[in-house]
């Protein structure tokens, strides 16, 4: 099955553009809050109606704005998993897994029996009988995917499946979606502000700023080689962009880095916050890229931390606390950055 | 709900109508400059014309006289004053209503008759149904209305129909009788029975017929200052001017007949 | 009565717990007063009147009529006003609840106009068929439905607009038509709402007076609802009058806790 987008939409001053394929995998519409992600999921699942363009699934039509085709949602059987679940909150959990069924002419009794089915299979057969709102949130998430996979839908689409989790749950009940989106068969997609999320649960990533893609490709394409300032900072890496000649790249922003094997032309440069090391005294020796900034701030980072460097260019550096300590980063000052020329990654714009 | 014996109380209504003019008293009229203040005034709906007409006339009279009415219901008014309203001067529809309040003590001196209210049969203007007689009011197709019995015009409509050996169906039996009056108006209904007072009342909008006396029910309209009147001089000089000839003529103008 | 996700047990400012007593009084002294002056020994004989039996009946039909009535034609304009764009919404919004403001005698002599013998639509309805509405119960049926139903389209229309639109749209890509939507997710929804309005909406013509009598008249038996039959008492037997005000209140009173137990007792 395949999932082919295509659709123009104008809402006041923004405007959504969006090309898109998808096959039998799970692919991860990320960006920054107000990028267009959800209407873009409203589009596929014709909530909200595109000026123009086409919308297809598996080979039937569901929006050609040319030939004034709009299938309504009730139609295009296309699984819907919202990002607060909207679970009907005066129907148990096993009549919200039914209501699709009986909507789609199942009789009462096998509908309630096809959905009592879907309920044990997500693990929920204890709570068939609760209402939504004595339900816990990865609980209610998983009757929702139960609802939105009960229809037998030929595409899925999850709106921040996670989001309203707390932080806590959100690990185990990642790896259990996972687990359950491996089993759908048809194009999935994923709407995720978090980094963890598209890498754990998706197989491609598509990102999307300001109503625009990007960038799309594999996960580790896009944490290696991002595209965009959002894309970047969703991998943890300092990205500039800049003009190579000679194994140099002069920045757009100011300052110059010296990186293994760059071709000569317009590049982003990627460096990994790990591979930046701060010393107070300017360092002689190996590293080819050394410069002076000072400290904008720092944070902890897991078990490490992470110091901002105002400089030319700024830069993010992610240090031990032990070396943090040592260098003494409360008491302000200049302090040296140092990335060797082989641990920067360059790649042509 | 207990129902009144209406003829029997319609009989002595009419004895008392008669009796009226022996039981007025000396008007009693008090020096002009002395009077001042506002004068309330309860009075029966249907007296609206009328007594604002003669309010406006005492207020020239004394120029510091303020004369304030409140008109409604006579049996309102009278449940009003009996629970303590600060009136001057009470003038009701009815005997039954006025003794409510004399009976409660609350009369200073005794109620005067001031004037009469005849029933007419009102109709459409230009009468199209042609009724003449309270017997046409029972013909088939002519819808009538009539005041509840437990309002007097109601009460006074029933005696002279039963006088005239009549029963009616009415259509409605409404809460006054100037809603008897703009059923009519409005053409909703074809005939009614009201009061003289209320045909002028309405000018062309509707057409009165007049009911002969053998069949026709008076009511008396009795006027008295009250024993508790915050401004018991200026009380009975309304009551004066009800009585002047000025105030006759104002009243013989709104359709009522005088004592 | 609270619902266990919401915080109970905070202590009202004294002022607010002050004015919020005061308005306690202010609603309940009178019917204190009522009730002192009634003749309760009455009561017994009072309810094996025929008359008052009558009275009571045709009131309970025409207000449970004037309730379907204003539920069949209000939901569908409430969801109007709430969800369409059309142009002049706003004017037909105002409309809608203007005799929630009109005095009702003036409503009742506008629904003459409308509805009369000689009314723009009546005279038509009475040249073709000789029906009439004044002086008949569909005539009190109506007027109390005019009075009544804009209480239930306000009520039902906020109650929509405060609405998740989310949920009628997770229903839609479940595959259920608007029709099934409205039946089983938007209507289920809004049901405290709808029950308020419809308890607002019933009570309201239950004690409908003005246009009433303006439009309907009063004849026992056909036209004569209770608060036309108290007010006539009031008259002439003003304790009747009082014993019949507390019959109507606790027919309303037992109604409304009976529907609230029904529709609003969860949460």
């Amino acid at each position: 099955m395949s999932l082919h987008v295509d659709v123009r939409l104008r809402r006041g001053g923004f405007a959504l553009d969006v090309a898109l394929d998808a096959g039998d995998e799970t692919v991860a519409v990320v960006g920054p809050n107000g990028a267009g992600k959800s209407t873009l999921l409203r589009c596929i699942s014709g909530l909200a109606t595109p000026d123009d363009g086409r919308i297809t699934l598996d080979g039937r039509v569901l929006d050609d704005r040319e030939r004034g085709i709009h299938t309504p949602p009730e139609h295009r059987r296309i699984g819907v998993v919202f990002q607060d679940y909207l679970l009907f909150p005066h129907r148990s959990a096993l009549d919200n897994v039914a209501f699709g069924l009986r909507a789609g002419g199942h009789r009462g009794r096998a509908a309630r029996r096809r959905a009592a089915d879907w309920l044990s299979r997500v693990g929920l057969a204890d709570q068939a009988a609760l209402r939504p709102a004595h339900l816990s949130g990865g609980q209610a998430q998983r009757v929702a995917l139960a609802r939105a996979l009960a229809i037998d839908p030929d595409a899925l689409l999850l709106d921040e499946p996670l989001a309203a989790l707390d932080v806590d749950a959100r690990q185990d009940i990642r790896r259990r979606l996972r687990e359950r989106l491996r089993g759908f068969r048809g194009p999935t997609l994923l709407v995720t502000h978090d980094p963890i999320e598209a890498a754990t649960l998706a197989d491609r990533l598509v990102v999307l700023e300001r109503g625009h893609i990007t960038q799309q490709g594999t996960i580790d394409d896009v944490t290696r080689r991002p595209r965009s300032a959002w894309a970047a900072q969703l991998a943890g890496v300092n990205l500039y962009e800049g003009s190579a000649a000679d194994g140099r790249v002069t920045l757009h922003g100011g300052g110059q880095i010296t990186a293994a094997g760059v071709a000569d032309g317009a590049v982003f440069v990627a460096i990994p916050p790990s591979a930046v090391a701060l010393f107070r005294q300017r360092p002689s020796g190996t590293p080819r890229n050394v410069w002076a900034g000072r400290v904008d701030g720092f944070d902890r980072f897991g078990d490490r931390v992470r110091v901002h460097l105002a400089g030319t260019p700024a830069v993010t550096a992610e240090i031990t606390p032990a070396a943090a300590a040592e260098l003494d980063l409360a008491g302000g000052g200049a302090v040296h950055a140092a990335v060797k020329a082989t641990e920067v990654t360059t790649y042509p714009r | 709900m207990p129902r009144l014996r209406l003829t029997a109380l319609a009989g002595v209504l009419i004895v008392l109508a008669a009796c009226a003019s022996a039981e007025e008293s000396d008007g009693a009229t008090s020096p002009q400059d002395t009077l001042a203040g506002d004068v309330t005034v309860f009075a029966a709906a249907s007296l609206t014309d009328a007594l604002t007409e003669i309010g406006s006339e005492v207020e020239r009279m004394y120029a510091g006289v303020t004369v304030t009415f409140n008109f409604a219901g006579s049996q309102q008014l009278a449940t009003q004053i009996v629970e303590g309203a600060p009136a001057d001067v009470f003038a009701s529809a009815n005997l039954a209503q006025m003794d409510v309040v004399a009976d409660a003590g609350l009369v200073a001196g005794h109620p005067v008759m001031f004037a009469r209210n005849r029933l007419q049969i009102v109709v459409e203007p230009g009468n199209p149904r042609r009724i003449a007689t309270l017997r046409d009011l029972q013909r088939d197709g002519v819808t009538v209305v009539l005041a509840a019995p437990q309002v007097p015009a109601g009460r006074y409509a029933r005696a002279a129909l039963d006088r005239a050996g009549i029963a009616l169906s009415p259509v409605s039996l409404e809460t006054d009788v100037r809603a008897v009056l703009s059923k009519i108006a409005l053409g909703e209904a074809d005939a009614g029975i009201v009061y003289a007072s209320d045909v002028a009342a309405a000018g062309d909008r509707v057409t009165g017929v007049e009911i002969p006396d053998a069949a026709n029910v008076v009511a008396t309209n009795p006027i008295a200052a009250l024993a508790a009147a915050p401004n018991a001089e200026a009380a009975q000089a309304f009551v004066a001017a009800v009585r002047s000839e000025a105030g006759r003529a104002a009243l013989a103008r709104a359709g009522f007949e005088l004592p | 009565m609270s619902s266990p996700t919401r915080p109970t047990g905070t202590t009202a400012p004294r002022g607010i717990a002050l004015l919020g007593v005061l308005a306690v009084v202010f609603l309940t002294l009178p019917l204190i007063g009522l009730a002192s002056r009634t003749p309760w020994t009455q009561l017994a004989t009072l309810l094996r009147d025929p008359v008052v039996i009558q009275t009571l009946r045709l009131s309970l039909i025409a207000s449970l009529s004037a309730l379907l009535l204003s539920t069949v034609l209000g939901v569908p304009l409430a969801w109007l006003l709430a969800r369409s764009h059309f142009p002049g919404r706003r004017l037909v919004r105002a409309l809608a609840v203007l005799p929630m403001v009109l005095p009702p005698v003036v409503g009742g002599v506008a629904l003459l106009l409308a509805f009369g013998r000689r009314g723009l639509f009546g005279q038509l309805l009475f040249d073709a068929t000789g029906l009439s509405l004044p002086f008949s119960t569909a005539g009190v049926i109506v007027a109390e439905t005019f009075v009544a139903m804009p209480f239930l389209v306000v009520t039902v229309e906020s109650g929509l607009r405060s609405l998740d639109r989310g949920y009628e749209e997770a229903a839609a890509t479940l595959g259920a038509t608007r029709w099934t939507i409205i039946r089983t997710v938007t209507l289920p929804l809004i049901a405290p709402s709808l029950a308020g309005g419809m308890a607002l909406c019933w009570a309201r013509a239950l004690g409908e007076f003005g246009a009433t009598i303006s439009f309907a008249g009063n004849l026992p038996g056909r036209t004569q609802t209770m608060p036309l039959a108290v007010y006539l008492e009031l008259e002439s037997n003003p304790s009747a009058a009082y014993l019949l005000s507390f019959v109507l209140l606790a027919i309303s009173i037992a109604v409304l806790v009976g529907m609230r137990d029904r529709y609003l007792g969860q949460p």
